[in-house]
């Protein structure tokens, strides 16, 4: 077993180094374009992004890679189907929110409420459709994402409900994670991508890796 | 004549973000619907110059929208403002009838050439 923060990773025979290189790279690129998309939402402040990192993850040790199961977490979450099916989730601690929404919306003090929560749901639409963008011009796989949802809960109750929603029951999961941070907003969260079984097939195949 | 506009998008925020900027630029907000079928029936009720239209939504997304309102209208000018900026999605939208796309996130200057372009 390998180690990542403190969680148990799955014997990475279940899938070779070479695939997961590649999803790495997808989430790379793909989530390169969504911060970009951040950044001009935050007037040009430059966003940080660490190395993506693509692992294949017990389900209930999901909570962990986000710093904790009780970590008090807002969530914006989309379900993109189309040529194959993902799940994309944006993560926040709740400080990181208020400040994103007070960043948006002027004269805001970061209040949850309905346009605060717009503005958040609008911040995770535009990142994650940032990143199916590339995926698309990518792999050439049309992908049509739902209309996001929004839920502010513990992250571990959040990872439940994503997972309930997107009919994903294995026990172990692909996970592309990437952190990012954007200093001077005082904004930091992870993008979590979720391809199901299918999807992972669709684009090894596309893109030759057997 | 001040042109008036139609605005559709799911999300309250970029609703208002919209608005603020053709405001600000001398255009007159009409209304608001928040999917694809509310746009419709504000369209026959409200007979806006211009729409600007989000993609995905509930209820009808923006291009069934689109088709929808020019068979109403086919004088209907609409200009798609969504995030999904697949080649396939565009080809898509321009086919139902919308005269430009703008990929949020947008610049404010971005969303005004637009509109006078098909609005002249």
């Amino acid at each position: 077993m390998d180690s990542k923060n403190g969680v148990s990773l799955l014997p990475e025979k279940k899938i070779s180094k070479e695939k997961l290189d590649l999803l790495k790279e997808l989430a790379n690129i793909g989530v390169g374009n969504a911060l970009t998309s951040l950044s001009q939402m935050l007037d040009e402040e430059k966003v940080e992004m660490d190395v993506p990192v693509a692992t294949l993850a017990l389900l209930q040790d999901v909570p962990d890679l986000l710093g904790g199961d009780e970590l008090p977490t807002v969530g914006i979450y989309i379900e993109s189907h189309g040529d194959i099916n993902l799940t994309i989730l944006f993560v926040l601690s709740l400080e990181s929110a208020t400040s994103l929404i007070s960043s948006l919306i002027p004269g805001s003090q970061g209040d949850f409420d309905e346009m605060g929560l717009s503005a958040l749901i609008e911040v995770g639409n535009i990142l994650t459709a940032s990143y199916l963008n590339a995926l698309s011009f990518m792999t050439g796989l049309q992908l049509l994402p739902s209309p996001p949802e929004i839920a502010v809960d513990m992250s571990a109750a959040i990872i439940s409900t994503v997972m309930a929603e997107a009919h994903i029951i294995d026990e172990e999961v692909v996970l592309l994670k990437t952190s990012l941070k954007a200093q001077k907003s005082h904004i930091s969260g992870h993008i979590l991508i979720l391809p199901d079984l299918g999807a992972l097939k669709k684009i090894f195949t596309l893109l030759g890796v057997r | 004549m001040t042109q008036k506009v139609l605005i559709v998008d799911d999300a309250a925020f970029m609703r208002m973000m919209i608005k603020d900027i053709l405001t600000k630029n001398g255009y007159e907000v009409i209304g608001e619907a928040e999917d694809g079928k509310v746009a419709l029936e504000k369209y026959k009720e409200l007979k806006p110059d211009l729409v600007t239209m989000d993609i995905t939504m509930p209820e009808m997304d923006g291009i069934e929208s689109v088709r929808k309102i020019k068979e109403y209208d086919s004088k209907a000018i609409i200009i798609m403002c969504s995030a999904m900026g697949q080649q396939a999605m565009v080809i898509d939208a321009i086919q139902a009838g919308a005269k430009d796309f703008i990929v949020k996130p947008f610049q404010p200057d971005r969303i005004i050439e637009a509109l006078q372009k098909v609005g002249g």
